[in-house]
């Protein structure tokens, strides 16, 4: 058993817990008093996640009772917690601050009920998204996110992070499909919103809140989500251009419609730019979607196997940029002119009709901060920068609830942002009154 | 009301933006349920944003009850007072801010009535696809409120999934300025949470929405309008299961049953549906020529499997708007049927449709009622529209038993007590059928961050007293859903 907990300076924390006093008087025993309790709780051994702070210990319960007593027993001791399913999205938004215990919903795996007739599907939070969707696939039908990395993404690491995947363009946003979750509260209580129809308003949607909240305000164990119909048939259409500009007026012209196609990508590739629509649907609108863009587009080549299935999840640090559609070819252009200018860094994946684009950063981890400074030269053109797997020096937790309340204000923008983050952390205090869940970067 | 008060309040939105006499605040005593009234002690018409801010900061100071208004077509009692205070209304919110074809969106005040936008949308070959019936009247700001749906819903998704931003006046009268269309929840503005989307479906009870910017989608290529013709209901309900089933994606799947049809044929939205049948199914297919086409071949047989015939083409543009505009007009149609309609709203799993159904057929039968039924068949969506006369207790009495058995009865198979109407008042209590008291304080905690002092729409959208005492007020009906 190891000793318990980071913090951002690398020191143990023991925040007045029952069993301590924060010193280091007597305090490895009360740690490895809590271990045993902790064990006991989950009832499942413990294991070790290494965070950039240090490790700490992680418990995988089995049931949602082991999983209701780690939260209890966290909580009442002042031990804070920070929920993960595989740790796959870890870099994403990092933890702010220190971690007692990492709570995996791993092993809290199974689908609880499948209605291919009524297009539903509800799953506990530690299930794959490659297993949803085989299981989906059986009736079929189809699940959101189509994720690269679905084989070890959980359904509620996968919600939690706000991901979406290859298929946003077509279904929007994952988390307009979640038709209902039951989610732990930190004083170990079981809650539930929404419920497994594709229609309903009764209840107010905590289910939706916790989308993308990476962990900050409950711990999702159970969710429910619409089904699609499974596409028939795939098709790829290429087509490359002398640069971004043409490319980008032709996608937002022919790669939007009132049924989209899975995915619009453009990357630069040796002497020019590669235009992908990727279109995922029944035979027959493949067949006709198809027949209009090659009527519409410069000399395409169409091929029948999708490249989506063969991507991999990009791990690299990375920016994603986004901005208005209409604003992207200007974007690429100014994110080229700057990757040029600062070395180090370069356009990828760039997603015109969703106003998306990729920098990813190539160069020493040294040179990250500089590079991101940057980047932000990009801001005043109305683009948002949301970085992801970047590693970052520890932050002070602080920050956490920092800027929203220590009353900054220039001018009306800052002000309307302090309204914002002042009522996510009012809400987090609602849900978990302790502060026993890690807030991360980019949650509330 | 405080005389001072209404000085203050006048001073910011001018004399004619304050209602303070009885006469004209009887027209804001209900909304669609007309069972239900209670008399504001004052209505207040902000004309924007800073306006709206204004006014709510000066509520919060005098700690009055608020209740926010569009049109007051919600059939829930959400749009009207429960113990006097406050109506903001937004009916003078009425300015299309910003419609950019190009990004697809267009910004609006709170009080533009939905199928406005969808015309202004129209010039542009885009559309607005959340068509709830009541689009002609509604406002954008009330659809944001109620997550409201309509028949294209069923391929389009309901208001939430049109969202994409939205500016809104908190209860203590900070301005939460979520406007600009982001891809995910910008963190610097709203903490990396779901802000917007947690506001769409609150019901007036978070604070007051101005502002929404909204997604727009291409008008489609080609749409075809199928009418069949059944002589069941049961027949009609079979084939929505089995299109389902067969993952079939008409843009609209819409039930009417027979009553309904004699009573839209002999209003003037009479659209010719034929008055023998007991009931009609009516879909409209979107996309490209060929895709419809398909849709179209696939749909045919499945009709003809559970006894439907007759299945018509919409021939032309203006058939196919009189199609829909009996559809639409169907609630007001029964006003000749009866002087009131109690219109119920509840969802089922696609698979019960006809057992449920059945069910509420029969339970009018048994209490004497004369039942009418339209509704979203594709989403499960069923509106059971009971005739009644509110002058006659008895009625009343009848009616609201209907009510509580067809909910009960949906509840049991899976289903939820409302698809787009809301809780409101009206089913604030049914709450403790579906939910648990922790669910409902988990709702109620987060209410709080928004309103710590309970004055936004109070009395509504959750139960005012625990579910215990309700459940010994009231014991459910054997079969209902063991909770
Ligand atoms: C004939 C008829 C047909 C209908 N058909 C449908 C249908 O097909 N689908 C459907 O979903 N509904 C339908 N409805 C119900 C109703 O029209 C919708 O709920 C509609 O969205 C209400 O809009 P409104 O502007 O009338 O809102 P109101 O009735 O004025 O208010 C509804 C709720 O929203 C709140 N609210 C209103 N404006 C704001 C705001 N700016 N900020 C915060 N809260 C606000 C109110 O407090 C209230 O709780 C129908 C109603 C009728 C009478």
């Amino acid at each position: 058993m190891m000793a318990g907990g980071n913090s951002a300076d690398g020191k143990r924390t023991d925040r007045s817990g029952a069993d301590g006093d924060g010193g280091d008087r007597g305090g490895a025993t009360a740690d490895e008093r809590f271990l045993a309790r902790l064990e006991a709780a989950a009832g499942a051994t413990l294991s070790t996640l290494e965070l950039p702070a240090g490790p700490v210990p992680m418990v995988a319960p089995e049931d949602l009772s082991g999983a209701a007593e780690v939260l209890r027993l966290c909580s009442g001791e002042g031990r804070r917690v920070l929920p993960l399913g595989r740790g796959t999205k870890l870099g994403w938004a990092p933890p702010i601050g220190p971690v007692d215990v990492a709570l995996s919903t791993r092993r809290l795996t199974g689908i609880v009920a499948h209605e291919p007739a009524d297009g539903t599907i509800t799953a506990l939070s530690g299930t794959t998204l490659a297993e949803l969707a085989a299981t989906a696939a059986l009736g079929g039908g189809a699940i959101t996110p189509l994720l690269p990395d679905a084989v070890s993404a959980t359904l509620g690491g996968a919600l939690s992070s706000g991901q979406d995947g290859l298929d946003r363009l077509r279904r929007g946003a994952p988390r307009d499909h979640v038709l209902g979750a039951r989610l732990l509260l930190t004083d170990g209580t079981l809650v539930k919103s929404g419920g497994r129809l594709v229609k309903n308003v009764t209840g107010y949607d905590l289910h939706r809140l916790v989308c993308g909240a990476h962990g900050g305000l409950a711990l999702i164990v159970e969710a429910s989500l619409r089904l699609f119909s499974e596409p028939r048939a795939t098709a790829l259409i290429r087509v490359r251009y002398d640069d971004f500009e043409p490319a980008c007026a032709d996608a937002l012209a022919h790669g939007r419609g009132a049924d989209s196609p899975r995915r619009v990508t453009l990357r630069r590739e040796a002497g020019g730019v590669l235009l992908e629509i990727e279109l995922a649907a029944s035979c027959v609108e493949v067949d006709e979607q198809s027949t209009a863009l090659h009527r519409k587009l410069p000399s395409p080549e169409r091929l029948d196997l999708p490249a989506s299935a063969a991507r991999t999840e990009d791990t690299a640090a990375r920016a994603i940029i986004t901005t208005r559609p209409a604003r992207m070819a200007s974007l690429v252009r100014s994110i080229e002119q700057l990757t040029g200018e600062l070395g180090s860094g370069h356009l990828g994946l760039v997603e015109p009709c969703l106003g998306r684009a990729t920098v990813r950063f190539d160069g020493e981890a040294g040179e990250i901060e500089r590079f991101a400074a940057g980047l932000n030269r990009l801001e005043p053109t109305g683009a948002r920068i949301q970085w992801r797997d970047r590693p970052r020096p520890a932050v002070d937790s602080a920050w956490a609830y920092g800027a929203a309340e220590t009353g900054e204000t220039e001018g009306r923008r800052v002000v309307e942002r302090t309204a914002g983050v002042a009522l996510a952390n009012r809400i987090r205090r609602a849900l978990d009154p302790t502060s026993t869940l890690v807030p991360r970067s980019g949650g509330a | 009301m405080r005389e001072d008060l209404i000085g203050e309040l006048r001073a910011i939105v001018g004399a004619r933006g304050v209602i303070a006499d009885a006469t004209r605040l009887s027209a804001y005593e209900s909304d669609g349920l007309a069972l239900l009234s209670e008399q504001a002690d004052l209505v207040v018409l902000p004309r924007d944003t800073d306006e709206a801010a204004r006014v709510v900061r000066a509520l919060h100071r005098a700690q009055v009850p608020v209740v926010a208004r569009g049109a007051g077509t919600g059939l829930a009692g959400g749009a009207r007072p429960v113990a006097g205070g406050v109506v903001i209304s937004t009916a003078r919110m009425r300015d299309l801010l910003e419609l950019d074809p190009v990004d697809r969106f267009a910004r609006v005040q709170a009080g533009v009535v939905n199928v406005d936008l969808d015309r202004a949308a129209a010039e542009h070959g885009l559309r607005y696809a959340p068509d709830p019936s009541s689009q002609a009247a509604c406002t954008l700001g009330g659809n944001v409120a109620n997550n409201s749906g309509g028949p294209h819903c069923f391929k389009h998704g309901a208001t939430a999934r049109h969202v994409l931003g939205l500016v809104a006046v908190l209860p203590d009268g900070e301005v939460l300025d979520l406007s600009e269309p982001t891809l995910e929840p910008d963190a610097e503005a709203t903490g990396g949470l779901d802000l917007a989307g947690y506001l769409v479906g609150s019901e007036g009870t978070l604070g007051l929405v101005t502002e929404v910017t909204l997604r727009l989608v291409p008008r489609p290529e080609v749409v075809e309008t199928l009418l069949a013709v059944f002589p069941t209901l049961d027949g009609a309900c079979d084939s929505v299961s089995e299109m389902i089933a067969e993952h079939l994606e008409p843009s609209a799947i819409e039930i009417l049953d027979r009553l309904t049809i004699e009573a839209v044929e002999a209003s003037v939205f009479a659209a010719g549906y034929p008055t023998t049948a007991e009931a009609v199914l009516l879909l409209d297919l979107e996309g490209g020529r060929a895709l419809v086409e398909d849709l179209s071949r696939q749909i045919e047989p499945i009709v003809a499997r559970h006894g439907g015939f007759d299945l018509r083409r919409a021939r032309s543009d203006a058939e196919r708007a009189a199609l829909w505009a009996g559809r639409k007009g169907a609630f007001g149609a029964m006003g000749r049927v009866a002087p009131d309609l109690y219109v119920a709203d509840a969802v089922v799993p696609r698979t019960k449709l006809r057992e449920v159904v059945a069910h509420t057929v029969e339970v009018c039968r048994e209490l004497n009622l004369r039942l009418a039924t339209v509704f979203h068949a594709g989403d499960g969506n069923l509106h059971p529209n009971i005739c009644y006369d509110r002058r006659d207790a008895d009625d009343v009495r009848r009616v609201l038993e209907a009510g509580d058995r067809i909910l009960e009865k949906c509840i049991a198979v899976g289903g939820s007590l409302t698809g787009e109407h809301g809780v409101g008042l009206e089913k604030r209590d049914h709450l403790c059928q579906a939910f648990d008291q922790a669910d409902l304080d988990a709702m109620g905690a987060v209410r709080r961050a928004f309103d710590p002092e309970g004055r936004w729409n109070p009395g509504k959208t959750l139960p005012v007293r625990a579910c215990l005492e309700l459940h010994a007020a009231r014991p459910l009906r054997a079969g209902a859903a063991p909770r």
